[in-house]
């Protein structure tokens, strides 16, 4: 063996190189388990999507470049009323370009649609606008408001939409906790419907359990093993939020910033 | 000045379905009044829902149920009829009745404030007292805690 055959000075070199490997794996090793994460890092940092509601919104946008969720749309099935019609009722929000950001489309179903024909209309004029406002954008988000809607109707129409917009989209969507919970299996369910969803949201409005904590929802939406995010609608106290959550959620992605939408609120903004 | 248990529910006017509405058509009876932020959003159907689900043990208990937003009577009316609230929705369009409660409220958002609608309930008595607040209140599970503060009444 070399190594042992080599000369007195030849081994010091040979120790020095070890002790300085030793220190750096080291220095690597410690570091490793006091590394903090960036939004430790960087307190206040975390992902974020703004939802815009209606077009007072776009002022209270802040001046980087997370994306943002526009609401396109609000889509009544059966016209909201035993035998109505089925309509679809573009938001106030003209398209407008967002230089610095992803500005993805979001559309509020009352129901499960009937017939999905007008429904794959409005989403193709919808986005056909938003594209010739230059828009870079690749998700469109969904939330049925009817909470007498089955999870399975929305799987499959997430299922249906998916199919339509083909590769060119990823489907964000609302689902219910309580919904999802009377599963005979939530975690396959979402497995199965995150084949066509790429992230699946869950409102903190009504999510949240009385007397939990808003860290405590969001564990408890990771034992679900889906990439998650979570729809606040007022910032939540983060600092807090994510040390208590920090390094125990592989599966959540961030927060939904959304206004509940309290009409005309924007007309009277505090000067 | 905000208000709290033990006082005078404030005058207001509103605007129903059935015409107007003021406090003083509240005496005689008890009395639920759930501000909410918008007609058929996630949070606000819940909580309508489950009013609309306990109504008949409210009534038990000689307590009305009413929902204020600041949505028009249009509104109100679809909302109504989607899911069946054999309840009264007030349309506060111009924020007044909001302002009295004091659920009209600084908002923080996008790291900017703005003022918006609190989700926020009142319980008032049949002589027109305030019984209990309830603020910030979590749609899931909040119509049967009124419920539970209405049975204390008697």
């Amino acid at each position: 063996m070399k190594l042992f055959s080599t000369t007195r000075k030849e081994k010091g070199f040979l120790a020095i190189g070890f002790l300085i490997a030793a220190v750096i794996v080291g220095y690597g090793a410690w570091s490793d388990m006091h590394r903090k994460d960036d939004a430790q890092a960087r307190p206040g940092s975390y992902n974020r999507i703004y939802y815009v509601g209606n077009e007072g919104d776009l002022e209270h946008l802040p001046d980087d470049s997370y994306p943002v969720a526009a609401l396109a749309g609000s889509f009544t099935a059966k016209g909201g009323t035993k035998g109505g019609a089925d309509s679809f009722a573009p938001s106030d929000i003209k398209p407008v370009n967002f230089p610095q950001r992803e500005a993805d489309l979001f559309y509020r179903l009352d129901g499960i649609p009937v017939q999905l024909g007008p429904f794959y209309d409005a989403l193709d004029k919808s986005i056909d606008k938003w594209h010739s406002a230059n828009n870079f954008f690749n998700t469109v988000y969904l939330q049925d408001t009817d909470p007498k809607d089955s999870l399975e109707d929305l799987s499959n129409l997430c299922a249906a939409v998916k199919n339509h917009l083909q590769h060119d989209y990823s489907i964000n969507v609302f689902i219910d906790r309580d919904a999802l919970a009377a599963q005979k299996d939530p975690k396959v369910f979402l497995g199965n419907m995150t084949k066509n969803v790429w992230t699946i949201i869950f409102d903190a409005e009504t999510a949240q359990k009385p007397g939990e904590t808003l860290a405590q929802t969001i564990l408890a939406l990771n034992a679900y093993e889906s990439p998650f995010l979570v729809a606040v609608h007022e910032k939540p106290d983060v600092a807090k939020v994510l040390q208590a959550i920090h390094g125990k959620t592989k599966y959540f992605m961030g927060f939904l910033l959304m206004e509940p939408e309290t009409a005309k609120a924007h007309e009277e903004k505090k000067p | 000045m905000s208000l709290k248990t033990g006082d005078k529910i404030p005058a207001f006017k509103g605007v129903t379905a059935d015409g107007l509405i003021s406090a003083k058509d509240l005496k005689g009876s008890n009395a639920v009044i759930y501000f909410y932020p918008k007609d058929n959003t996630p949070g606000c159907t819940i909580e309508a829902c489950a009013f609309r689900d306990n109504l008949p043990k409210f009534k038990k208990m000689n307590a009305k149920v009413y929902g204020v937003s600041k949505d028009d009577l249009k509104s109100h009316d679809k909302f109504t009829q989607k899911y069946e609230l054999p309840f009264t929705l007030i349309s506060d369009e111009d924020g007044s009745i909001c302002e009295a409660f004091g659920t009209w409220v600084e908002k923080n958002l996008y790291g900017k404030k703005y003022m918006g609608i609190e989700r926020a309930t009142y319980l008032i008595d049949e002589k027109g007292v305030i019984r209990h607040i309830w603020r910030k209140v979590k749609a899931r599970g909040h119509a049967e805690e009124v419920l539970d503060e209405v049975k204390k009444l008697k």
